[in-house]
């Protein structure tokens, strides 16, 4: 606390920042805390977007309006409504609360405790400090490595919220991390697609009917499930070919989910 | 700013109270215009047409009895509705209602905040209107709100996808974020002359996907799956009552009005229309016509919609938004940079450009019309066992089952 108190002092332009500084560091800090200590896990993941949206506007704070609707529009809008949405199809109920061990619980406060305190070293204090590469004591060199200004004078008049910059910084000194991180993301959207595939498959092998050996879980599924439903083709074209019944994906996530849901709740 | 403060607060509570008084008249214009489509009257005993039936039932709600559930989670229960207003009031801040004002000698801009990042504004405060719907759904804590909720937010994730998707290229054209710079960049000449620089025209396949995308995220017919009464009862507000439904119904006419108002200065040139020559006493009057006619076209297609179309089935939703609606939009995000891309490296002779939309228009038509005929059959003898083959009716599951039951029902004339 005292180094943000710090960081705010020494960037404050107006009381106003000041003010707004301090009322999103607390709830910053104080949703954050409460994410890891709540016990009921949708209100966990609320926090968690409570925290989004003040880091939102400690962002704003810092006249960098992009890169706040970006925050909101991203991790609020997008990511915590898929987390969200995760729970509500495993089917967590109210009184589902979150039980940890005592030991899990030392653990995990040590941990944090020292995770929290080597970022404090490693970054926030030397960041903070005189000596530091953008601090009025800087070695000589350290300007040319680093890029040592303020926000608006880094985005320039003509781009206040700074679009054009975080663009073009995005695509000339950061493309490949920005590539190699849109690989990433593809590679994970392809695996969970195909861990959630071969789940879902599995005791639908149990199921064919004679004679036809068990699909492969993916890959040629389309051919295997074309040849075990020969037979079945006329019934197909008889009764519903105006329908997209191409697709397995919501006959076979949606509602083979929620009856599931239903019998865990009742 | 040298504006005195009382400027920008009577701009914020003019325009607040613009939406709000049209998100009124549409509620009653929309039982009207439906109830014309059904040879019905419609609402007409109070006020002239009926048309303070509105508020009347506005006053219903409020004094209703407002049940809590016992089974709720309370707080997240009375938060949904709250989540949902206030992201649907937030929106109409950065949307313009008409040009500029000179009264009482202050300039007025007719929007609350021109933000430089205004159509972001737009597309985060409708990704956090889902929190309402899936939110009350959750905390109902009762099967079928729990099912709306999560059919309508994966609804409107979908769909916020490809409408993003289609303001992409919009704003990739425009160079701007900011409303008012995407209306300016579309004041000038258009391609051909005569016909304005709109971006609907040149823009026409973003426009159309942001027009069908705006209709699922407002979750209005025939995209109105959350609330589809045969199945789901209301939907995620069905323990719901008293003023915390009305604030549902508010939010969500609300969207109506604010989407049919997005669109206009993204797609249709904002405020810009002809002012027929008037003195400039009256000109002024004529962006702020123009708007609201152009608003009120879009208002009038959604009524028309919701009173001519039925409802669409969930799965064949979902493959719209996904397998058309988000390549479509993709595809014509590239298209558009590349095409702007080139405008930059000086553009192209005019017979190249001809030459280019005419085979566009051809790869488009074979696509729409060549494909129809071939793709269904192959379609439905590769891939149609899924559902009926591998398994027998005895082991299925009751959720497919009842799915088989409804094709075979859309199938029925």
């Amino acid at each position: 606390m005292m180094l943000l108190a710090q960081a705010a002092e020494a960037g404050a332009g107006n009381t106003a920042e000041v003010l707004l500084f301090w009322v999103f560091a607390v709830l910053a800090l104080g949703s954050a805390l409460a994410l890891i200590t709540m016990r009921n896990i949708v209100h966990a993941a609320l926090m968690l977007v409570l925290n989004f949206l003040s880091i939102a506007g400690l962002y704003l704070t810092l006249e960098s309006a992009f890169l706040s609707i970006i925050q909101v529009l991203v991790y609020a809008g997008a990511i915590m409504v898929l987390f969200l949405f995760v729970i509500m199809l495993l089917g967590v109920d109210n009184d589902d609360l979150l039980t940890s061990e005592p030991t899990a619980r030392v653990l995990a406060v040590a941990g944090g405790a020292l995770l929290a305190g080597a970022l404090l070293f490693a970054f926030v204090g030397p960041a903070t400090s005189p000596a530091s590469v953008c601090g009025p004591d800087a070695p000589a060199a350290a300007p040319d490595q680093f890029d040592c200004r303020g926000l608006a004078e880094a985005y320039g008049e003509d781009d206040p919220s700074g679009v054009a910059f975080v663009g073009r910084t995005m695509f000339t000194r950061y493309t490949y991390a920005f590539e190699l991180s849109a690989l990433l993301l593809t590679v994970a959207t392809i695996g969970a697609v195909i861990l959630a595939r071969r789940q879902d498959l599995a005791p639908e092998d149990e199921d064919e009917v004679d004679g036809v050996p068990g699909a492969p879980a993916d890959g040629d599924d389309a051919a295997a499930l074309a040849r075990a439903g020969l037979p079945a083709t006329e019934r197909a074209e008889g009764g519903e070919h105006h329908a997209e019944v191409g697709d397995p994906e919501p006959e076979d996530h949606e509602p083979s989910g929620s009856p599931d849901d239903h019998e865990r709740r009742g | 700013m040298e504006q005195p403060l009382w400027v920008p607060v009577l701009q914020a509570v003019v325009v607040f109270a613009y939406y709000l008084l049209i998100t009124a008249v549409l509620i009653w214009a929309e039982r009207r215009v439906v109830a014309r489509m059904q040879s019905r009257l419609g609402p007409n005993r109070v006020g002239p047409f009926g048309i303070l039936q509105t508020l009347v039932d506005g006053a219903k709600m409020f004094f209703k009895e407002d049940i809590t559930p016992g089974m709720v989670n309370k707080v997240i229960y009375n938060l949904a509705p709250l989540v949902g207003v206030i992201a649907g009031f937030l929106v109409v801040a950065v949307i313009p209602i008409g040009g500029e004002v000179t009264l009482f000698g202050e300039t007025f801009t007719l929007v609350v905040a021109d933000l430089s990042i205004g159509v972001l504004w737009i597309l985060a405060l409708s990704s956090i209107h889902v929190y309402s719907v899936f939110l009350a759904g959750w905390a109902s804590n009762s099967p079928y709100p729990l099912l709306g909720g999560i059919r309508s937010s994966a609804q409107m994730i979908s769909y916020e996808i490809a409408q993003g998707l289609a303001v992409a290229s919009v704003v990739i054209y425009a160079g701007s974020l900011r409303v008012s710079d995407i209306v300016a960049a579309q004041s000038g000449p258009g391609f051909i002359d005569g016909v304005p620089a709109w971006y609907a025209i040149p823009l026409f396949p973003a426009f159309l996907v942001f027009v069908i995308g705006m209709v699922a995220e407002a979750g209005r017919p025939p995209f109105d799956l959350a609330e589809a009464e045969g199945e789901l009862v209301g939907g995620f507000n069905t323990e719901y009552s008293g003023m915390r439904f009305g604030m549902f119904m508010l939010a969500e006419f609300m969207s109506v009005v604010t989407m049919s108002a997005i669109v206009v200065p993204l797609f249709l040139g904002g405020p810009a229309g002809p002012t027929f020559g008037l003195p400039d006493s009256v000109a002024w009057v004529m962006p702020i016509l123009w708007f609201f006619l152009k608003m009120v076209g879009f208002i009038f297609f959604f009524i028309l919609l919701r009173g001519a179309m039925p409802r669409y089935r969930y799965d064949k939703l979902m493959n719209l938004g996904w397998k058309v609606l988000i390549p479509v939009a993709l595809v014509w995000t590239l298209v558009t940079a590349t095409f702007v891309l080139i405008e930059e490296a000086g553009g192209l002779p005019a017979g190249t450009r001809l030459g280019l939309a005419v085979a566009a228009a051809v790869i488009l038509l074979v696509l729409l019309f060549g494909g129809r005929a071939s793709a269904p059959d192959t379609r439905s003898v590769a891939k149609a066992p899924d559902i009926t083959a591998g398994r027998t009716p005895a082991l299925d599951e009751p959720g497919s089952a009842d799915l088989q039951a409804t094709d075979h029902q859309e199938v029925a004339p």
